[in-house]
């Protein structure tokens, strides 16, 4: 009995009693036949690489790394994790200049800002798409998000930081690559309404990337690298007296929630429940009677929500799905649980353009049939997908909750005078 | 979080039981860790197929008087039963689903995946079974397979076609679409081939189909791989009368009544926790006061009552160790043989006693802890006790009478 319970297969793999479901929850075996599926990819072919490395299959590079398999498998078996797993540790080539540069989030924004309207610009120009499309593999449909001029770090610097100092109860906010370096309108909103309850938000003392992008393009070394960083900076902030380290992308918060320690081998068991997202620390503050929300009485949306797969498989849905409904202006519509097809870098090349918009086929037609003002998601890269795909502006459930804010009235209502 | 009542499963019993509190105006939620058995389902309900000495029901009341005293129909009383029955199609038809053969009271008989028939209680509209096999012009069918697709016998359905008295032939359908698909042949599933046989894939399929020289006078069966809301197109292309028969493994028809009900439910308000794994339970005085799951780090659900729907032994609702059976999640206790060798008979087809084994309740369904009935906990579906469902082919019918017993138990007393 102690060999059975000591005897934990990688990934869980051993539970696996065959029954398919997974398949049918992939979004991409209907698309691309050339892949091979969650069932034959993960688990039964994992029995056979322990073996032979000989049966790892290139076509493992069609996975999404939505996992949409993990949450449809009725014995916990983490298959896309087996696949990414079995990705990193099989495949032969290094990983190209195209797929660096779309992995390399931090140093790419980091530049882009310096000159936002010149690269804005120029990756909006059609000779250029046509170029990067030739030449890298960047499918020319793309459009590239907008760079900002003023990094959300450099605003909340010289704007922020020195007002959060007055509030006893504090947050790290892990911002992410997105919001600090396209949109930091998000983070705004964010620092906004955290401070309306009577909650200062803090950065972390060092922030690098998430490191989804550089893990689904096998930059491991590097991955791991920036992770190191993100965990000691975590701890650390915690141990200053932060509640909690708050993220607002879906994808940044599950990559540190579980790919680091399932993907990355980086223990986070310590920290891990205090590394969430806003909308789930909210809730459960709203819950516990610590603070009150109150809303414009004026604000009147019609809301689509759509569910990010990371968001899915967080478990966290509920969460933007309650807090929304809450804003008593708000009609809101939960679209069926679909991935949306972009999958972070995925989407941008030019190998995966035309199942990456067939996945979010579905998707796109509810949006349409709905018709909301606008759609709402956790995550940012859905958003260039949909907006790109719909012509439906998406939005961040936190900068919805922000916008319909009354703010003089939650002050009010959380005992805050001035 | 707050609700009136948790459910715990997503199954049919535990979608049942929210569809019909959620239809009281209740606030409910369900927890669901990963999908149910009833993707499984062929499209076709039992209630009670075989009695206790294994021969077809025929009189249904009769068998039910029949029943063991521990079976969950004799706690429910046979009397009850048929209003319940009732109840039940009425609520899969506020999904929106159809039943064809379903006039009487009484079983029919279905075909199943492997060509057998065998009594059913409700099975789908436009599926192959006694009823909508007799409204069909012809004593003449043509079971047509499609290439590659391992999970349909077009043979074994063509032979029991035969002995009923049908002249029957098999096909075989190919197209450019399947051809594509079979570039990874462990993917032909039926969910696969639905969304390859979409639009002009569906029209291509037709096409294929009129090019088989199947006698004019001839039903087609065809394996149940067509989108419902794709069929106005496929009639207009083929003209001519066909019916589903089901498939093996995860099947259209299962998916199309689990996607009826999620609809249903969230169109009353229901929240469905999906992907969340229950690992915690918190009891007082013989209450269940709330429940934690792998998902919501401090956060606890918490509800008036809660209705224990996680399934059998494929759904991790039981687990048999090495020398106990246990139900994992909220340690209640289990009726089930005490030693391992008592579990099964030598007689590989007879009845298996670890078949019956399940959650313990009393006479209301509420589950047993430490030999204590819990007062707000109440178990339904396939992780009950007493039950020989594949045996009986009782499953459908005990997950969703026993759900609409508790729920409507609940609804009396608030």
């Amino acid at each position: 009995m102690d060999l059975q319970n000591e005897n934990i297969s990688i990934h869980n793999f051993e539970q696996c009693t065959k029954c398919t479901v997974c398949t049918v929850s992939c979004p991409v075996t209907p698309i691309n036949p050339r892949y091979p599926g969650p069932k034959q990819a993960g688990p039964d072919g994992e029995r056979y690489r322990l073996k032979n490395p000989e049966f790892f299959d290139e076509a493992f590079k069609y996975c999404l790394n939505c996992k949409r398999c993990e949450v449809a498998c009725p014995s916990d078996v983490r298959i896309g994790d087996i696949i990414l797993s079995a990705r990193l540790k099989h495949t032969k080539k290094r990983p190209s200049l195209r797929d660096t540069m779309l992995a390399e989030t931090d140093a790419m924004g980091s530049l882009a800002t310096i000159c936002a309207p010149v690269v804005n610009l120029t990756l909006s120009m059609s000779p250029v798409k046509y170029v990067m499309d030739r030449t890298f593999g960047i499918d020319n449909h793309r459009r590239f998000p907008k760079y900002t001029s003023t990094k959300f770090v450099t605003w909340f610097k010289r704007h922020a930081a020195s007002a959060q100092k007055q509030y006893t109860r504090q947050v790290s906010y892990f911002h992410g690559c997105y919001v600090n370096y396209n949109y930091p309108a998000l983070g705004r909103a964010l620092v906004g309404l955290y401070n309306a309850v009577g909650i200062g938000v803090n950065l972390l003392e060092r922030e690098r990337c998430c490191g989804v992008a550089k893990i689904a393009n096998r930059l491991v070394k590097e991955a791991t690298r920036d992770a190191e960083i993100n965990l000691t900076s975590i701890r650390k902030a915690l141990a200053d007296g932060s509640e909690a380290v708050i993220a607002t992308s879906s994808t940044c918060c599950f990559t540190m929630r579980d790919e680091y320690p399932h993907i990355l081998g980086l223990e986070n068991g310590d920290i891990r429940s205090s590394i969430t997202l806003a909308v789930a620390h909210l809730s459960r503050l709203i819950e516990r009677g610590d603070i009150k929300l109150v809303f414009r009485e004026d604000y009147r949306r019609r809301i689509a929500y759509h569910t990010p797969c990371h968001m899915e498989r967080m478990g966290f849905t509920p969460y933007s799905i309650s807090l929304l409904e809450a804003i008593p202006g708000v009609e809101l519509v939960v679209l069926d649980s679909n991935c949306c097809g972009i999958a972070g870098t995925y989407g941008f090349k030019k190998e995966n353009y035309p199942t990456s918009q067939a996945i979010g086929e579905p998707l796109f037609r509810q949006i349409a049939d709905v018709a909301p003002d606008f759609v709402a998601t956790d995550c940012e890269t859905c958003k260039w997908q949909i907006e790109m795909s719909t012509g439906h502006e998406v939005k961040n459930p936190v900068e919805i909750l922000f916008e319909a804010l009354d703010v003089e009235a939650t002050r009010r209502a959380n005992n805050l005078n001035n | 979080m707050r609700f009136d009542t948790i459910i715990i499963g997503a199954g049919l019993a535990g979608m049942t039981a929210a569809i019909r509190l959620a239809e009281s105006g209740a606030k409910v939620a369900v927890v669901s860790a990963g999908r149910s058995a009833l993707l499984f389902n062929t499209g076709s309900f039992g209630l009670l197929g075989f009695d206790t000495a294994h021969n077809k029901v025929n009189d249904r009341a009769k068998a039910l008087t029949e029943l063991p005293e521990d079976h969950p129909y004799s706690k429910i009383g046979a009397g009850g039963i048929p209003s319940l029955a009732d109840e039940a199609r009425a609520l899969l038809e506020r999904c929106g689903l159809a039943f064809r053969c379903s006039s009487n009271w009484n079983n029919h008989d279905r075909i199943s995946p492997l060509g057998i028939f065998r009594p059913a209680w409700l099975t789908l509209d436009g599926l192959i079974c006694e009823s909508t096999l007799a409204d069909m012009p012809y004593r003449r069918a043509a079971v047509v397979g499609l290439a590659g697709f391992l999970d349909f016998y077009p043979r074994f359905i063509a032979a029991s076609l035969r002995k009923a008295g049908y002249e029957c032939d098999v096909f075989t359908v190919d197209t450019p679409d399947l051809q594509a698909l079979r570039a990874s042949e462990t993917e032909m599933r039926a969910v696969n081939i639905e969304r390859t046989l979409h639009g002009y894939g569906l029209i291509r399929f037709a096409e294929e189909l009129k090019k088989l020289n199947i006698p004019s006078d001839a039903t087609l069966i065809l394996p149940s791989v067509i989108d419902k809301d794709e069929l106005e197109i496929f009639n207009q292309f083929l003209r001519r009368p066909f019916l589903f028969a089901p498939t093996l493994g995860v099947s259209l028809p299962g998916i199309s009544i689990h996607n009826a009900m999620v609809s249903r439910l969230k169109e009353l308000g229901g929240r469905i926790f999906n992907g969340h794994r229950v690992n915690g339970a918190d009891y007082e005085d013989n209450r269940l006061t709330g429940v934690t799951t792998d998902k919501l780090d401090d956060d606890r659900l918490v509800a008036d009552n809660y209705i224990f729907a996680a399934g059998s032994f494929f759904s991790h609702g039981l687990m048999a160790e090495p020398d106990s059976i246990v139900e994992p999640v909220l340690g209640l206790d289990v009726d089930a043989p005490q030693e391992r060798s008592a579990w099964f008979t030598p007689d590989l087809f007879g009845a298996q006693p670890v078949m019956k084994s399940g959650v313990a309740t009393d006479g209301d369904f509420k589950a047993k802890r430490d030999g204590k009935a819990i007062t707000n906990l109440y178990a339904v579906g396939s992780v009950l006790s007493g039950a020989d469902s594949v045996r009986e082919d009782s499953g459908a019918g005990v997950a969703m009478l026993t759900a609409l017993r508790v729920a409507d138990s609940i609804i009396k007393h608030n």
